[in-house]
């Protein structure tokens, strides 16, 4: 009797679990549907968690990086007196050239004023702590210790000191999530010099992305520098991006000249486009009188 | 296993020490330590985690907690959300069928359907992300994924095993 009934309890069990693992796989391909189509609940989702998440992930990733930073620069620990001596060298001359660039600086500023030209928008920077990345070979993608509360929108562009990095796609309060150049889903458009040729530059999951959609007809050379074109006003033009590779098949790739390997700090740009008037609204009327004039003022007038 | 048996103090702190490891695993996945296209890709450590639980203390790795590691894994470590999750309760679900068997065998065995379930967790995920038409991953990294999972789990299990004291749950007295 009472085996029966244990033997009945656990076929219930069985039963309830297997309906449980029913609904389970279910919610999962609700998830990846979701994710598919790029819903918003779901970034929303993601970027509370990374918010709720960033202290703790920076406590387990600054003494993993440390570890391994350790481990992979070991050689260079044995050099690291010579290297220091050369470090001190370098800041010499760069102190020099920081004078004359200070020097270049209040000349411009100087002559602009004197010109009466209208300077383009200026491009502030934040810079963030690249605490996380992809892991796997899904999406090529970081997450930066910055967010909203730094005034990080969608879409800025993020460099390293060299070059461009990738652009952020996702905005916390305390976080953003990168996508890197080398993704599947990046596109940025991007000018080569000299010849000022427009492309797109296109990640293909290898260290060099394509070049695509190459307009004009001037020859490319390997070598020629790519740097943002500021088409589409997302990134502010001329952010140095890489060098043209000519690949064996003749395709054109980019040797990008951020160092990803070293990737600890990234500065993002907080880049206003210039504004662009293209309706009348609020030049009629204001700044002409006191009052506003309003569209029945215009149209109700009464005939005196 | 009925829902009271969840409430037990020995079972209730080994599925806290089961979901500490998991967010651990998580977030050493996460870690920046190759950003640059080609560099190691990381292991999947969650699933080793998960692995050893459900093969060792079933009891302890329920399919929520799973569920909730899974997800939470995917949307920070940005692994097709859902697809990380299913292969992650399947592979699960298949130790937890095969642990008595895995039991009475050498750790060899134990350690082969690691790797094996690891690569084919990959081509699962892979062909989810085919099937919703977006762009799948290089095979050969995938591949290089899986071999670091085969090659880190030895050394958890020595952590878990030794370090932890972790080991096989007795037999349920109905079986």
């Amino acid at each position: 009797m009472a085996q029966g009934q244990a033997s009945a309890e656990k076929s219930l069990t069985r039963l309830v679990h297997r309906i449980f693992l029913g609904i389970a796989i279910i919610a999962c391909l609700v998830l990846l549907v979701l994710w598919r189509t790029d819903n918003p609940r779901l970034e929303r989702l993601r970027m509370g968690l990374v918010d709720s998440a960033t202290p703790s992930m920076q406590w387990v990733s600054e003494p993993t990086q440390v570890i391994w930073n350790l481990a992979r620069d070991y050689e260079e620990f044995v050099n690291v007196y010579e290297q220091n001596k050369a470090l001190r060298k370098e800041i010499q001359s760069l102190r020099a050239w920081k004078e004359t660039a200070r020097s270049l600086e209040e000349e411009n500023a100087r002559l602009r004023r004197l010109n009466n030209v209208r300077v383009a928008s200026r491009t502030t920077f934040v810079t963030g702590d690249v605490f996380a990345d992809s892991g796997g070979p899904f999406l090529q993608s970081a997450l930066v210790n910055v967010g909203r509360e730094d005034k990080i929108v969608d879409g800025a562009a993020a460099v390293d000191g060299a070059g461009l990095v990738g652009r952020v796609v996702g905005v916390g309060e305390r976080a953003s999530r990168l996508l890197l150049l080398t993704d599947f889903s990046s596109r940025v458009p991007v000018v080569i010099q000299p010849g000022a040729r427009r492309a797109v530059l296109a990640g293909d999951g290898t260290r060099a992305p394509k070049l695509i959609f190459l307009d004009g007809s001037e020859p490319v050379h390997a070598g020629d520098l790519i740097e943002t074109s500021g088409d589409g006003g997302v990134f502010p033009p001329d952010i140095p991006v890489g060098q043209v590779l000519v690949a064996p098949g003749g395709t054109l790739r980019v040797n990008l000249l951020a160092d990803y390997s070293r990737l600890e700090f990234v500065r993002l740009l907080l880049f206003n486009p210039n504004t662009e008037i293209d309706t009348p609204g609020g030049l009629v009327g204001t700044g002409i009188g006191e009052k506003e004039v309003t569209a029945d003022d215009l149209v109700g007038a009464p005939d005196n | 296993m009925r829902p009271r048996d969840y409430l037990e103090p020995g079972r209730v702190f080994r599925m806290a020490l089961a979901s500490f490891l998991g967010v651990l695993a998580i977030y050493l996945e996460a870690a920046p330590l190759g950003i640059a296209t080609g560099a190691p890709p990381s292991p999947d450590l969650l699933l080793c985690v998960v692995a050893y639980w459900s093969i060792r203390r079933p009891g302890s790795m329920p399919m929520l907690l799973v569920f909730i590691l899974g997800l939470m894994r995917d949307l920070l470590t940005d692994v097709p959300v859902g697809a990380g999750v299913l292969t992650l309760i399947l592979a699960s679900e298949g130790f937890k069928v095969w642990r008595r068997h895995l039991q009475r065998t050498m750790f060899l065995t134990e350690w082969l359907s690691v790797g094996a379930v690891a690569l084919a967790s990959a081509a699962l995920m892979w062909i989810l992300v085919v099937m919703t038409f977006a762009q799948p991953p290089y095979l050969v990294a995938l591949l290089h994924q899986c071999l670091y999972t085969a090659m880190v789990y030895p050394i958890l299990v020595v952590i878990l095993r030794w370090g932890l004291r972790v080991s096989w749950s007795r037999p349920e007295p109905a079986q």
